[in-house]
């Protein structure tokens, strides 16, 4: 990269101040502020065991945000994935008794990912071909999909799990004891997490696809005129949300050893806060896989230092709502003030 | 190789039976610029579309050397090394420099990879063509607009384009920014690249251009070098009538006008420093200077959008707190924006209602509801006054033209009836003839004893209708000059001399 007019030294601190200036650095800031702040009222929080809690609760939550990340980059937004997330788990559990197969638990990942590649798609064919705002047409689908499932799949919760389900509950990639908590693991879908995140953001960062989401959320007009093919970015988008629902779904089915229909309803709101507050933009265009984890991982440590502080946990929805809040407008605070400084005059 | 890149045979276009263009015979030659200018309405647009293969013409033939297209398609309009660049540029505000250039060349080579590296050398090799340095790393968001002409630029460039097409490419740009984009202009014409102009702003078309081609109503009426015509004349052809451009009814201010406006020692930290200027009742007072100098900050800060720092403003001998747009209205100010169709118009409300918005409380009936034959009268009343041309009051305001679009600004604006207006660009992308009307506007409003800051860089039009203008330059006042004692070319060249 050329960067006339700057020796080598301004050079690395331009890039400093770049880096500083980033919506990442500032969240990752506030975290450790907020661990240390935490830690000092409770020093349980700066055990392992705590670690381990918290990104076991971040898991789910984890998969689901990449798949929001990537709709909120386009200029879209999804309302459905907790409900395509529950729906195809729930089929999926469902299908394997039926069959009365001893199943391992991959085959309960593998039938759930038609169900989530369907779904996403039906969200995409409104969105992209009939032209419909991307929220009401997942409202829709979010409703129909759980109404669906209700009616002719089952209305029951599901504790008696397969052997494969339950196996896969009790793995541990490691485990640590603490005199404290007690025994606290960390879960093989963490790796699952990870996974995500990388394939998303190497689809981000290093296709042409990728790049059209991002050119498709900063102007949809100019995004045509290049010359990307819109309706396959969009596909992409969604069933790809999809898809990253249903393996969210059946994580979650694992984790919570249940399949519950209506698993995971409500937390849309959490995770689209999650990834607003990492630096997506609710109006497209901008947004990073590093910005939506730290996003996430601020969330999680906020949510569980209100319990380790003492705080009842109705607070936990006050602060979600307050993330959401002021994850949307620091942004729009930040360029306004880019504008404001991009006005000005340099007066004599 | 021959000279000529493309022709068009016989070309004709309507639109549900309104002829767009008649019999159109026009040849482009490599290497060459090319003006296009006409009023609104006149084709101008229609034509650009044809050539960019997005409209197909009725009749008639579309000649690249021996390939004859009776409908062309975008695709191969690009194929032949057709490239528009639009006003609004197509480019991504949240993406790099490099990524901008870069992208539409990734695509078309149907890349699934992106390579970072490659990218960024694609995109210096294309500013490095039009001599260009900018920082490739840095968000198009941040950049002012003549940047982003520039990238738009490069990247047609890297689509082989062979003519380049800029619809009002110089809008937006200060006389400084223009001056360095014709270079890259000549530079491009050096390499065999024809360019085609559509523009409004005659002096460029008669600085720039080897060619000029005139269309009135879907007809060519002049195509020919442009060293014959000069400003007058385009005029003339462009509207096919005989507008005396020169300043008629130009009224004195008489010594004994009140003062309306003093502003004192006036200072915004980051804007402008020190400005101190009257204003009387009856005078135009233009204020220019490069975009920057703090013309649009003062503007704003005596609507009350940006409050000065220190100093004083006195209305009418009473002193001014501006701190709010509704302490500038209640002090009898109003601001005709430069963005009319972001600030200043509700776009998809009908012409009618964008008049009366700003006096709504005054024609409430005894209800308090909405009194709909006093709604109705103001109305026609400012249609008729600011001669609006539309069929009807209730289509909306974005079915009008941009020259009766300002007019319903200013209808909306004069309803309120203030003492001081404001206007920032009062003619910006306003085709020639509704220019001059405007000017008239202007002027008779200042006849009527209202007091005038009119906001612009366009000399001519200040020289139109000022009786005074203040130079700004780095937020301060440099000069100030009564309109008799400087000509246009005095005027310019003080205003690019840094």
């Amino acid at each position: 990269m050329s960067r006339p007019r700057s020796s080598h030294c301004a050079g690395s601190i331009w890039m400093l101040r770049k880096i500083t200036q980033t919506h990442e650095f500032v969240i990752a800031v506030t975290i450790v502020i907020l661990s240390i702040a935490v830690g000092l009222v409770n020093p349980a929080y700066f055990s392992v065991a705590n670690l381990f809690d918290m990104l076991r609760n971040a898991t789910i939550h984890g998969i689901l945000a990449m798949g929001v990340l990537v709709v909120l980059i386009s200029g879209g937004v999804d309302v459905s994935f907790p409900a395509i997330a529950a729906a195809s788990a729930y089929l999926s559990v469902k299908i394997l008794m039926a069959s009365h197969i001893q199943a391992p638990v991959w085959a309960f990942y593998l039938v759930a990912l038609p169900f989530g590649v369907l779904l996403g798609t039906l969200n995409a064919t409104f969105i992209s071909r009939f032209r419909l705002p991307a929220l009401i047409v997942t409202l829709g689908t979010a409703s129909m999909t759980y109404g669906f499932v209700l009616f002719f799949v089952g209305n029951l919760v599901l504790y008696n799990l397969p052997s494969g389900m339950v196996s896969y509950q009790m793995m541990s990639l490691m485990t640590v004891s603490d005199p404290k908590v007690g025994f606290s693991s960390l879960h093989p879908s963490i790796l699952l997490m990870i996974a995500a995140g990388l394939v998303v953001w190497i689809l981000l960062k290093y296709t042409l696809i990728g790049r059209g989401i991002y050119a498709l959320g900063g102007s949809r007009e100019a995004a045509e005129r290049s010359g990307f093919n819109i309706r396959l970015i969009e596909y992409v988008i969604y069933s790809l949300a999809g898809v990253l629902a249903s393996i969210a779904g059946v994580t979650q089915v694992a984790l919570y050893r249940n399949a519950n229909p209506a698993a995971l309803m409500g937390t849309e709101l959490e995770v689209i806060a999650a990834v607003v507050l990492g630096g997506a933009a609710i109006t497209g265009g901008r947004g990073t896989v590093v910005g939506a984890g730290l996003g996430l991982y601020l969330i999680t440590i906020m949510k569980s230092s209100l319990v380790l502080v003492g705080i009842p946990s109705e607070w936990q929805k006050v602060v979600i709502g307050i993330a959401l809040i002021v994850g949307a407008s620091v942004p729009a605070i930040h360029s306004s003030r880019l504008n404001r400084q991009r006005a000005s005059t340099t007066v004599e | 190789m021959s000279q000529e890149f493309l022709r068009l045979n016989h070309i004709s276009k309507s639109f549900e039976g309104v002829h767009a263009l008649k019999d159109i015979n026009l040849t482009i030659d490599r290497g060459k610029t090319y003006c296009l200018v006409g009023e609104n309405g006149s084709g101008k647009s229609t034509m650009v579309k044809l050539i960019a293969g997005i409209h197909a013409p009725d009749s008639g033939e579309i000649i690249f050397g021996d390939r004859v297209y009776r409908r062309l398609h975008p695709i191969e309009a690009i194929g032949e090394g057709v490239q528009v660049i639009y006003q609004d540029f197509s480019l991504f505000p949240n993406l790099t420099v490099a990524e901008n250039i870069a992208i539409n060349y990734q695509i078309s080579h149907r890349r699934f990879w992106v390579k970072w590296r490659e990218v960024n050398e694609i995109a210096a090799g294309a500013l490095k063509r039009i001599k260009v340095e900018l920082d490739l790393g840095v968000q198009v968001a941040s950049l002012p607009i003549a940047d982003r002409q520039l990238i738009a630029i490069a990247r047609a460039l890297l689509q082989d384009a062979r003519l380049i097409i800029m619809d009002e490419p110089t809008t937006a740009l200060t006389q400084k920014e223009v001056k360095s984009l014709f270079e890259v202009i000549n530079s491009l014409k050096n390499d065999g690249i024809s360019i085609l102009f559509v523009s409004h702003k005659l002096d460029e078309v008669l600085e720039i251009a080897d060619s000029t081609i005139i269309l009135r109503s879907g007809e060519k009426v002049v195509d020919r070098e442009a060293a014959g015509l000069d400003r007058t004349s385009i005029v003339q052809f462009m509207t096919g009538r005989n507008l005396k451009p020169e300043a008629s009814g130009f009224h004195t201010v008489p010594a004994t006008a009140p003062v309306l406006l003093k502003v004192e020692r006036l200072s915004c930290a980051g804007h402008f420093a020190d400005i101190s200027f009257e204003l009387r009742a009856g005078e135009v007072l233009g204020i220019t200077g490069l975009l920057g100098s703090g013309r649009t900050g003062l503007a704003l800060s005596l609507f009350g959008m940006l409050p000065a720092d220190s100093g004083m403003v006195t209305i009418e001998s009473r002193p001014a707190q501006l701190n709010s747009i509704q302490d500038a209205l209640d002090n009898g100010i109003a601001y005709v924006p430069e963005d009319r169709l972001n600030e200043g118009l509700f776009l998809t409300q009908p012409i009618g209602k964008n008049i009366v918005a700003r006096i709504i409380d005054r024609l409430l009936g005894k209800a308090g509801l909405l009194d709909d034959k006093s709604v109705r009268s103001t109305i026609t009343e400012w249609v008729a006054r600011l001669r609006i041309h539309t069929p009807s009051t209730d289509l909306p305001a974005s079915s009008l033209s941009g020259g009766n679009q300002q007019r319903v600004v200013l209808a909306k604006w004069l309803a309120s009836d203030p003492r001081i207006l404001i206007m920032n660009g009062p003619t910006v992308g306003i085709d020639v003839a509704s220019k001059i009307e405007i000017h008239e506007i202007i002027r008779d409003l200042a006849g009527g004893g209202m007091g005038m800051l009119v906001i612009s860089d366009d000399i001519p039009e200040l020289m139109q209708v000022c009786h005074r203008i203040l130079l700004m330059r780095k937020g301060r006042i440099a000069e100030e000059f009564e309109r008799q004692q400087v000509s246009e070319t005095e005027l310019n060249t003080m205003l690019v001399s840094a």
